[in-house]
């Protein structure tokens, strides 16, 4: 295996983000939309999925507060006056970055072989930042949802084991 | 539609999803019980077979693919019951350790209701 594939790339990782939230969640996302929501000025949700393989790293979801609540409250069907505990934020966001990890898996397969994920973690807080460890490299990108919400996917990794 | 469906999934959130996507696809069972592992889908299934069972791969404990192979090894009772795999799992060799486990096909995520549609209504 390659130590220089780049297989992970903004085009996958947004069509994975594409394909989770318009056929599970029914919201709309645009690549291109511009971004005025800044995720890292305000309390924001992170969803992390971890992968082992040829390649090991981490998927990691981030939006803000009231984007997750929107994602939690469409996934999981609630009515509008429905109340949306913590815990259900927690469980939606971390069955959507699981998904969204399924979605670049199917895409990277041939590339990358089979990836083993573990469970999801999901955090939040203010001003939270994602810091690399030594000899990890990291793929970001963002992309609008539902013309309101900005949602960042990350993939970090180390290039080859 | 008739039938009765198990749902197994460590999840309790995707077991929610699945619910809402099968109500959506316009499919509807008499009965729907849940299970939160292989363990207690297999006993589930030990104590009473359904026509229709959606099985998660990878749960704590026994895996999706494990407990098939139990049912349709150790429950005659269940020799009708369709099992369908509910799964991020894609690969070639995925698809052909589910179905010599003895599952009847696999359903990726993400989803959507007309998938599953596709999938289950010729099975009921």
């Amino acid at each position: 295996m390659s130590t220089t594939l780049n297989v992970f790339t903004a085009d996958v990782l947004r069509e994975a983000v594409n394909q989770v939230f318009t056929s599970m969640i029914f919201m709309s996302v645009d690549p291109t939309a511009p971004i005025n929501e800044p995720v890292t000025q305000q309390t924001s949700v992170m969803a992390s999925v971890s992968f082992m393989g040829n390649f090991e790293g981490s998927l990691t979801l981030r939006c803000s507060m009231a984007c997750a609540k929107a994602v939690t409250a469409n996934l999981l069907g609630f009515e509008e006056d429905e109340p949306i505990e913590q815990s259900d934020i927690a469980d939606a966001m971390g069955e959507v970055s699981n998904m969204v990890l399924g979605s670049v898996k199917s895409a990277t397969y041939d590339k990358v072989g089979e990836l083993i994920a573990s469970a999801p973690t999901v955090f939040s807080g203010d001003h939270m930042e994602h810091h690399l460890r030594a000899g990890e490299v990291r793929l970001s990108t963002t992309v609008g949802v539902d013309d309101t919400y900005c949602m960042e996917v990350h993939v970090v990794y180390i290039d080859g084991k | 539609m008739a039938g009765s469906l198990l749902i197994i999934d460590d999840s309790s959130t995707m077991r929610r999803i699945i619910k809402r996507t099968i109500r959506m696809s316009g499919i509807q069972f008499d009965e729907t019980f849940e299970a939160e592992s292989g363990e207690e889908g297999f006993a589930k299934l030990s104590e009473r077979a359904v026509d229709v069972v959606l099985c998660d791969v990878n749960m704590q404990g026994m895996r999706g693919t494990e407990m098939v192979k139990k049912v349709r090894d150790e429950l005659p009772s269940c020799a009708k019951t369709k099992i369908i795999m509910v799964t991020t799992e894609s690969s070639a060799a995925f698809v052909a350790e589910a179905l010599s486990s003895g599952a009847d096909g696999y359903i990726g995520k993400p989803f959507t209701p007309e998938k599953f549609q596709e999938k289950l209504t010729p099975l009921l």
